[in-house]
């Protein structure tokens, strides 16, 4: 359209990198929300966009977020279109850590305390 | 789609509260040597359900605490453990602490967990007894661990630890479980190493979100017994494959735990299938109220003829001629039952039966004849009966009070009795009926009565009777409900500081109600008090003062008379009286307290109404008596603001207000001599 600024990034082999999802957790990230997570994640896998996770408002979490979320990663890490957290809060870490999550979580070990979510 | 939690959250503290009642209630029950195995089961399956709720909801420090207590409660039910007093009483400390805990939870205030720390140490402590059939350690033969599992079928473990496998099956989040919970437990019982297993675990775009796929296997490094770890599964029985062995007697594994579980079922101790939630009955809660099925679909009945009858009474109106007349009055009359029966339909489902008010007493009788070092033998009775849910809320104080007189300064110790010639054991007898539109409930005790004589003495020393007053031996005892009336020898932190029964009187009256003592010298006492089957609803007088109609409690009234000139005095700081028989009754003109425009202000062109209130009588004068009818309270305060002189408001069936007069209340007002109009701006 005439008039129209499009601003965009370009990789450097001049493709449009696609702008990432980002999926905002609340405090309570648990079964409740899962349908939801899964629903929203599906649709990034879907529009092959990068997505960022942001759990640093999670102050309770369960084994059935974590386990989803496990299913994200193997499935996001096999289509290439990554994913990353952001600010994972110690009481997210601390969950993942006691269900040995952490490393199929690709989850930063450093600063893990243990503490109880 | 996002469920919000905390609408169950309040249900589970109402449920986690009555099972505490249960717990508390049964534990009173509880024969301490010879206990009953269900009544401890019963106990058990209480504190069961709140330890899985708390961890559900997240409340860890409930959880944790109920955890051990559950601990002791297993080991009681299976016999391994004997009931002592000792162990009943931690056990209903434990309750209360329980209480607590749960209230500063859901009030969000500060909990004392220093005194949680303290029950739960010695609950460990005791746990950390030797069983029952232990033997002693110089009786001990030393066997190797390995013969006694092999022995005994059931492996235990040494210094090492429990292997543990984990496997839920994929049902098991929606059974509210969550391992993330479960191994937070385990990790509580010492260090756990934990592997997962992914290999289940289906493709990201396949899965459910709400099944469980991971499994795990840990290594917990803690030396306690197997049935602590089999507790933290307790509540995925049947929901998952569990194997728990020892680590260090792998070799000698016995078969595996779920194996052993189909053995337990066979056997018929599968008690961890039983109900998951406490059994017991609604407490009454000042947030809410549980009403039967029955009660509310007769409402939905009622509510039903009564759209039929407007219907009916709607059809009528269009149209309408005088030959329709019959119908008008028939339909009419039919609204009128129709009212009346849903009324009484509604004000059924506030009514409570008395047994939550009677609930605190057992505990309290336990705690204080401990205390007191007497023998009590507690007898309830009519507990169903029901009364409204607000007087049920109100009497509890008051009724706590008279049962702790009673065993303050009514019973005897033991030696006390037995010298009297009577059974070591007292009784108290607590009971509840219902008797001509009220409620009667009785406290009555065999102790040595009241002393009618130490009763007199005191009052004539306080100047509360003239020295050669004549009273009869009930005016005597109602001595005692005066302010400030203590015989007690002692003050104890139980009772004797006299500041109780007068409250009790005065909280009684304002229930609309009231209290009689009677009691026998060497035989007993007995306090009867008498209430309202509902506050909600009152019978009262209708008086008019000019224009204005006022509604006068009719539980207050004694009498009404018309005056004479010769029986009016005028008393100089006093006031007008009036001479009713042989005592002198203040005078209140209700047209100067209220500013009312009356007909009449001459004393012998109106009426006296003479009522009573707080011990002390007045004459309301008054244009006429209207009438005696019942009338639907309304509260003055809800609607405009706290009025005194006036106890509340009503519609009369002309659609105009009525104020419902506070005699009490009324009493102080004509006593500092202002006006109600005058007090109403310092309202």
């Amino acid at each position: 359209m005439a008039g129209t600024k499009v601003s965009k990034k370009t990789t450097s082999a001049g493709a449009r990198k696609p702008r990432s999802a980002i999926i905002n957790c609340e405090e309570s990230l648990d079964i409740t929300v899962a349908g939801d997570i899964h629903g929203k994640l599906s649709k990034a896998l879907e529009e092959k966009r990068p997505v960022i996770i942001d759990t640093a408002k999670v102050k309770r979490t369960d084994a059935a977020i974590l386990q989803l979320l496990c299913a994200f990663s193997q499935a996001a890490n096999h289509a290439k279109t990554g994913f990353q957290w952001r600010k994972p809060s110690e009481e997210f870490m601390a969950a993942a850590k006691r269900l040995d999550l952490t490393a199929l979580l690709e989850l930063p070990v450093q600063g893990i305390q243990g503490k109880d979510s | 789609m996002s469920i919000d939690m905390s609408q169950f959250l309040q249900t589970f503290y109402e449920e986690s509260f009555e099972g505490l009642d249960v717990m508390e209630s049964e534990l009173l029950n509880l024969d301490a040597g010879a206990a009953d195995t269900e009544v401890v089961n019963t106990i058990f399956r209480a504190a069961h359900s709140i330890k899985g709720g708390s961890a559900t909801f997240g409340l860890d420090n409930v959880a944790t605490f109920t955890h051990v207590l559950e601990t002791l409660l297993d080991e009681m039910r299976d016999g391994k453990r004997q009931v002592t007093p000792e162990a009943v009483n931690l056990l209903l400390q434990s309750v209360d602490c329980l209480r607590g805990m749960l209230s500063s939870n859901r009030d969000d205030e500060v909990f004392d967990q220093q005194n949680a720390d303290r029950l739960r140490q010695q609950l460990e402590a005791l746990l950390g007894a030797p069983r029952v059939g232990a033997l002693e350690a110089s009786d001990a033969i030393p066997i190797p661990v390995a013969e006694i599992a092999a022995e005994a079928g059931v492996p235990t473990s040494a210094t090492g630890g429990w292997h543990i496998i984990f496997r839920p099956h994929e049902h098991l989040f929606l059974t509210g479980n969550d391992p993330v919970r479960i191994l937070r437990e385990l990790e509580s019982l010492g260090e756990l190493v934990t592997h997962v297993d992914c290999s289940k675990l289906p493709d990201f775009s396949g899965m459910d979100p709400e099944k469980s796929y991971l499994g795990w296997e840990m290594d917990l490094m803690a030396a306690i017994d197997r049935r602590i770890v089999e507790e933290v599964f307790a509540w995925t029985d049947g929901d998952c494959d569990l194997e728990i062995t020892p680590i260090q007697d792998a070799s000698q594994q016995c078969p595996p735990v779920e194996d052993r579980r189909k053995e337990d079922r066979r056997a018929g101790e599968d008690r961890r299938k039983g109900d998951r939630r406490a059994s017991a009955s609604s407490a009454a809660d000042t947030a809410s109220i549980r009403v039967g099925i029955d009660k509310v679909d007769s409402v939905i009945n009622l509510v039903g003829e009564l759209v039929i009858t407007q219907s009916m009474l709607g059809t009528l109106g269009e149209g309408f001629d005088m030959s329709k007349i019959h119908q008008l009055v028939e339909g009419l009359s039919q609204l009128e039952r129709n009212t009346r029966e849903l009324q009484e339909q509604v004000m059924q489902m506030r009514m409570l039966p008395i047994s939550f008010t009677f609930s605190r007493i057992p505990r309290m009788v336990h705690d204080l004849s401990q205390k007191l070092g007497k023998k009590v033998e507690l007898k309830l009775s009519g507990e169903q009966t029901e009364l409204d849910k607000t007087v049920i809320e109100k009497i509890g104080d008051p009724l706590v009070h008279l049962v702790r007189n009673s065993l303050d300064h009514g019973l005897e110790t033991p030696q006390e009795r037995i010298a009297a010639g009577k059974p070591e054991v007292g009784t108290l007898w607590l009971s509840a009926y219902h008797k001509g539109g009220n409620i009667i409930i009785e406290v009555k005790d065999d102790g040595h009565g009241l002393n009618a004589d130490r009763i007199l003495a005191k009052a004539v020393e306080r100047e509360l009777v003239a020295p050669d007053a004549q009273l009869t031996p009930e005016q005597i005892n109602e001595l005692i409900l005066l302010p400030g009336f203590s015989t007690a020898q002692e003050v104890s932190d139980v009772s004797g500081r006299g500041v109780g029964m007068d409250v009790v009187r005065r909280n009684i009256q304002s229930l609309g109600g009231s209290i009689e003592i009677s009691s026998q010298p060497g035989a007993g006492s007995t306090f009867t008090v008498r209430l309202p089957l509902t506050l909600a609803i009152l019978d009262g007088q209708s008086v008019a003062v000019g224009e204005e109609v006022y509604i006068v409690p009719l539980v207050s009234i004694i009498e009404s008379i018309q005056i004479k000139p010769e029986m009016i005095n005028r008393v100089a700081g006093k006031g007008e009286t009036f001479k009713l028989r042989d005592e002198y009754v203040p005078i209140i003109r209700l047209y100067e307290i209220f500013g009312a425009n009356a007909h009449a202000t001459e004393l012998v062109d109106g009426l006296l109404v003479v009522v009573e209130g707080d011990g002390h009588k007045i004459g309301l004068f008054v244009d006429d008596l209207l009438g005696q009818q019942q009338v639907v309270i309304k509260s003055l305060e809800t609607n405009y603001q706290r009025v005194n002189g006036i106890s509340g408001a009503t519609i009369l069936g002309n659609g105009a207000v009525a104020l419902i007069l506070d005699v009490p209340s009324l009493i102080r007002l004509a006593n500092h001599g202002t006006t109600v109009r005058q007090l109403k701006l310092s309202a």
